[in-house]
């Protein structure tokens, strides 16, 4: 246990991290040219979208310490708008993802005023209808929204092979984005003070901090990545409806990869998405019966929460559950 | 000149009235605060910083109104305070929790490189330089109490609160802080102090009020309000006095 401790320490934790994540980055650019296997860059593809929605949900639920439990419905209006916008006005997904991005910050700007009034579990619960809203919300718009019945958009002009590549490149920038916004957040002002918010927030309050204005900026930014790559997704699915694209699922996906990576780290819920969103699938594929990948990735978030409650990254760093 | 005015101060919980008419002005001395346990010192504290709002009456810092200012814009116009139970930003360093503040607290533009530079001085002066890159969660209550003024210290306030430094300390770190807060009053800086330690705040207080059920019931030098049988009274009950 503890070779392995240190030898991933090693990659990961010093100043080795810097080639470690450039060698990641070259090898997932190339691995189109390396893999003619549509399956592994759809896993990844797919994989790339749950590990930005964990990422986004990091900042405010990692670093800030607002536990979000609704973050599915910045992925859901991230899709729709970009659906709606591709199917009535014909407008590019690759440009109105980003629009999507900002429907989602002007939502989260209505939502976080008064629900980051709220603390731990209150702000949990509140959050926790923002899905089930949206998605009863679209559901009911049948005009503009297709209802039930959802809505189909054009396939992209590109034969399969292409088209999954342009969109496992896309999926991917928006990924790495993320992580950088959250890398820069790591070493700015800006983050730091979200994260004595998260220690104690009357404290940061007191000494200076603006707390009710940081909170709801890192909101937005927290909103802002899930709803870009759902927007993306929607073009890529070329089919969404309500039932899929605002499954509360997806919130806990983002909860329990950041938990099981380390919630409040740059890494974190990169390394829990990839460990997790991996297992999940092989038990599928080994496993044919329903429900089997949610059976087994419940089993890990529950041993998560006993062993490691300071994630991967928590447990690496030398920090125990105890504090 | 008075650095801090309370002038007909009101502060109701529901049916409590935990301050009552409060009014009084701290320049740039020592001002102690005593009373029993649950007599408004820590509820004063929150008014004056902008954590509750009075019901009635008004702050002035240095003539201006700062009456329900939220307690960011309080902490930058220059009051700093520490908190009776230590409130530490638990998982950064000791070093980040002052930074943090000085990032944020303060009016004057200082470059990151000066502020460094200033963060480590006042880490030196308290005494927590050799846990700069400790995380808070590892300091003891000695050093946790040392953190809060350092936090507090950062921003150049004009006026410190301080809340029970003194208790649950051992005789030799009460020393210790206590002749830390008169080394950061010689500053210049002036100092509210909240202190159930006699020992300490008989000592180092120019001037004591003293609060009992919201009330401002006695004022003067420590030996005047030690006498004063409305204060014995208040702590020890009706007939000894």
């Amino acid at each position: 246990m503890s070779f392995t401790r240190s030898l991933i320490k090693k990659c990961l934790v010093s100043k080795n991290k810097k080639y470690v994540v450039f060698i990641l980055t070259a090898l997932t650019l190339s691995l189109p040219l390396l893999s003619s296997e549509i399956f592994y860059i759809d896993f990844l593809l797919v994989l790339f979208m749950y590990a930005t929605i964990a990422v986004g949900w990091n900042i405010i639920g990692g670093y800030t310490g607002y536990v979000s439990f609704g973050h599915v419905a910045f992925f859901g209006l991230g899709a729709y708008t970009t659906a709606i916008l591709l199917v009535r006005f014909g407008l590019s997904p690759f440009v109105t993802c980003i629009l999507g991005g900002v429907v989602a910050i002007v939502f989260a700007l209505l939502i976080g005023i008064p629900t980051l009034k709220l603390k731990g579990a209150y702000f949990a619960i509140a959050t926790l209808g923002l899905g089930f809203v949206l998605q009863l919300l679209f559901l009911n718009l049948g005009s503009l929204t297709g209802g039930g019945e959802g809505l189909s958009l054009p396939l992209p002009p590109w034969d399969i092979k292409t088209s999954v590549e342009i969109f496992y490149y896309a999926m991917f920038i928006v990924f790495l984005a993320s992580v950088l916004t959250t890398y820069w957040l790591e070493h700015s002002r800006f983050g730091l003070a979200l994260k004595c918010i998260r220690d104690d927030e009357l404290s940061a309050e007191t000494s200076g901090i603006p707390t009710a204005k940081l909170k709801t900026m890192a909101f937005l930014l927290s909103a802002f990545f899930p709803a870009v790559s759902g927007g993306l997704f929607s073009y890529y699915a070329t089919y969404i409806d309500p039932i899929t694209v605002f499954d509360p699922k997806i919130s806990m996906y983002a909860i329990v990869f950041s938990m099981l990576g380390g919630s409040g780290s740059v890494l974190g819920p990169v390394i829990g998405s990839i460990i997790l969103y991996s297992v999940a699938q092989t038990a599928r594929y080994l496993i044919t019966a329903p429900g089997v990948d949610v059976m087994v990735f419940s089993a890990i978030a529950v041993a998560v929460i006993i062993y490691l409650p300071e994630g991967i990254v928590g447990f690496l760093k030398g920090r125990s559950g105890a504090k | 000149m008075s650095l801090l005015k309370v002038i007909n101060c009101w502060k109701l919980f529901g049916g409590l009235k935990a301050l009552q008419n409060v009014n009084f002005e701290a320049d740039q001395g020592i001002l102690g605060i005593i009373g029993p346990n649950g007599a408004g010192k820590t509820t004063l504290f929150n008014v004056i910083t902008g954590v509750y709002k009075p019901d009635k009456g008004k702050v002035f810092l240095k003539n201006r109104d700062i009456t329900g200012l939220s307690p960011h814009t309080i902490r930058r116009l220059g009051i700093s305070r520490t908190f009776q139970i230590p409130r530490p930003f638990i998982n950064e360093t000791v070093f980040e929790n002052v930074l943090a503040a000085g990032f944020f607290g303060r009016v004057d533009k200082v470059s990151k490189k000066e502020l460094i530079e200033e963060t480590e001085k006042i880490l030196e002066f308290v005494g927590l330089i050799d846990k700069r890159d400790e995380e808070a969660s590892s300091l003891n209550i000695h050093q946790r109490k040392l953190l809060e003024i350092a936090r507090g210290l950062i921003t150049k306030p004009i006026l410190l609160l301080v809340d029970e430094i003194a208790s649950g300390l051992t005789p030799a770190e009460v020393d210790n802080v206590v002749s830390l807060i008169k080394k950061v009053n010689e500053k210049g800086i002036g100092v509210i102090w909240i202190e159930h330690v006699m020992r300490a705040i008989m000592k180092a207080a120019e001037r004591i009020i003293v609060l009992d059920y919201g009330k401002i019931i006695s004022e003067g030098s420590p030996e005047k309000v030690a006498k004063d049988p409305l204060v014995i009274r208040a702590y020890l009950g009706e007939e000894i006095a």
